[in-house]
């Protein structure tokens, strides 16, 4: 037994000491006239942080406590990254973990802290506790640097975002085509239109389509150059036609007239 | 007086575990370790964890086994028994077998050993542990939605006007449940967005933001290829036109349709039947039965 008391726990060793912070973190509120147990942050064991974008340096620059809620908020020194953890005293986390996100709910990192510490913000009072660098400042093993090359998201003019593998899918007379150019990939984008694009619009409301047929022959045979069928009662201008014939066929302004006569025309 | 270091510490105690007071799991045998969740894994830090499930202890080596509810693939740490104290061993995960874009690991991460050869000696040669043993969560990055991998381009099937000797009902689309032609899966690296006909791109560097926007004539002017495929461009190289149609989305050009008939235009051109002619409806389908009135013996005049 004397192994473990010369060697401790890790979370009964971390949760007697200023780690993850800094040694020389103060846990002063920025405005110092604000009376806070300190001690809320004497429980907390272990963290770690990956905020996508990097960031280095980074503290715990705010605390804001509600009846139901406490939200931390942890910033790099210049200001550019943010992420944030909510602590509902409700439902206390699994393993101590208390999970960060950022803005765009991706996760970023954890602090581990007894749950006896976290619910000691709530006897802080409802409000907001800022924290400058020097009070809050987190040791730096504690941040792991995130996959910084390329694209880490993709968001569109409604705000939603978009990462993992994505699909650009060109629709209704928007064509998208990949090649190369050396190294490079190129996407390239055509708007040439779709012939039934207006009808899909207007059929889009009832999820279905259906497209129109178009009269191209009468008994098989097409129109002239002109678009027009012409419905003769003679076969006179056919080779062995006749002219004798009681047919009539004559036009009118939205019908044709068949009729046959008692006589022929010629 | 000198302190024991990190690896002495954890050598004594549970870390880089949850305490546990089990004792099948000497202490020692790990003394740090760190995993990497990657982009397939589905790891939510709000939920799964990651514990040590078998070690298989040889004559000459071992092999500690790792998993996590997040995904069923086993991450396997292999070294021999006689490896140096606080040896630094790295494993990765197999790749997503259903996802050909991915070329990472699902998971991976990295073991710090103790005395491996003293300590083994109290195991079995197959122990496992069940999910008695949980890595401390401050060990695991999850890089759950923290990057785009790669892109991947296609274009939805085209409205297609089936052919015009079809005698049966028009096709019914189903407009959402499209097929997607694919062009092109699993770009990387460096990737450019080029304009094409009537296309315009403008990029703002400072908000990280790309508009694509129509303009008529913008982009790449138009050219032979745009002509010889009537305004249309085939969505893949094996696209074909149906039978009868100079189009990719089918149907007749406007030569080939009917505009008048006998000169007679207009939405409906009626055929009526005048002196001693009937006009109906024919027996085949979609015919027009013009027939001799019974009353032309009667001797009707025009």
């Amino acid at each position: 037994m004397a192994a473990r008391l010369l060697f401790p726990q890790f979370r009964d060793e971390q949760s007697d000491s200023k780690y993850p912070f800094v040694d020389g973190a103060t846990f002063t509120p920025r405005n110092t006239a604000a009376q806070i147990d300190k001690s809320a942050f004497k429980s907390f064991i272990d963290a770690v942080f990956y905020p996508i974008g990097g960031g280095h340096r980074l503290y715990l620059a705010s605390v804001i406590v509600d009846e139901l809620f406490t939200r931390l908020i942890v910033v790099d020194i210049a200001r550019e990254i943010s992420i944030s953890a909510i602590y509902d005293w409700r439902n206390p986390p699994a393993n101590n973990a208390l999970n960060f996100f950022d803005e765009y709910d991706r996760p970023a990192g954890s602090i581990i802290a007894e749950v006896d510490s976290l619910n000691r913000f709530r006897g802080w009072g409802v409000g907001r506790y800022d924290f400058l660098p020097t009070a809050t400042e987190f040791v730096a093993t504690v941040v792991i640097p995130a996959k910084e090359p390329g694209v880490r998201l993709l968001q569109n003019v409604d705000d939603a975002v978009f990462f993992g593998d994505i699909w650009f899918i060109g629709d209704a007379g928007i064509v998208l085509r990949a090649a190369t150019d050396g190294d490079i990939n190129v996407i390239r984008i055509d708007i040439v239109g779709e012939p039934l694009f207006q009808r899909y619009v207007c059929a889009n409301a009832d999820s279905v389509f259906q497209p129109r047929k178009f009269v191209r022959t009468i008994n098989g045979c097409p129109p002239d150059a002109y678009g027009n069928f012409t419905i003769t009662a003679t076969e006179k201008l056919l080779t062995g036609g006749t002219n004798d014939t009681p047919l009539r066929v004559y036009p009118e302004t939205d019908s044709i007239f068949i009729a046959a006569l008692n006589r022929s025309t010629s | 007086m000198p302190r024991p270091g990190f690896y002495n510490d954890n050598a004594y105690r549970a870390y880089p575990f949850i305490e546990y007071s089990g004792e099948t799991l000497p202490y020692g045998l790990i003394v740090d370790a760190g995993f990497i969740a990657g982009l397939d894994c589905g790891f939510d830090s709000e939920t799964h964890t990651i514990w040590i499930d078998t070690v298989v202890v040889t004559a000459a080596a071992v092999e500690i086994t790792f998993r996590t509810d997040a995904n069923d693939a086993p991450l396997v740490f292999s070294f021999l028994r006689a490896v140096d104290e606080w040896t630094t061993i790295y494993s990765e995960s197999e790749s997503a077998a259903d996802n050909e874009c991915a070329d990472e690991p699902i998971w991976s991460g990295f073991i710090v050993v103790g005395e491996v050869d003293k300590i083994v000696t109290t195991l079995a040669a197959t122990t496992t542990f069940g999910q008695n043993f949980v890595i401390e969560p401050g060990r695991i990055q999850n890089l759950a939605k923290s990057y785009v991998r790669s892109i991947n381009v296609g274009n939805y099937a085209r409205l297609v006007v089936p052919p015009c000797d079809d005698a049966a009902e028009s096709e019914v689309i189903d407009l959402e449940n499209r097929e997607i032609v694919i062009n092109a899966t699993c770009l990387k690296n460096k990737i450019r967005l080029k304009e094409g006909y009537n296309c315009r791109i403008t990029q703002s560097d400072f908000v990280s933001t790309i508009f694509v926007t129509a303009a008529r004539g913008a982009g790449q002017s138009f050219d032979e290829e745009l002509c010889e495929n009537h305004g249309e461009i085939p969505l893949d190289q094996n696209e074909s036109k149906p039978a009868g149609s100079l189009f990719y989305s089918g149907g007749p050009a406007c030569k080939d349709l009917i505009f008048t008939i006998n000169g007679v235009s207009g939405k409906n051109v009626n055929i009526v039947g005048g002196s001693n002619i009937a006009v109906g409806v024919g027996a085949a389908p979609n015919s027009i039965k013009i027939s001799l009135n019974s009353n032309l013996q009667g001797g009707c005049n025009e």
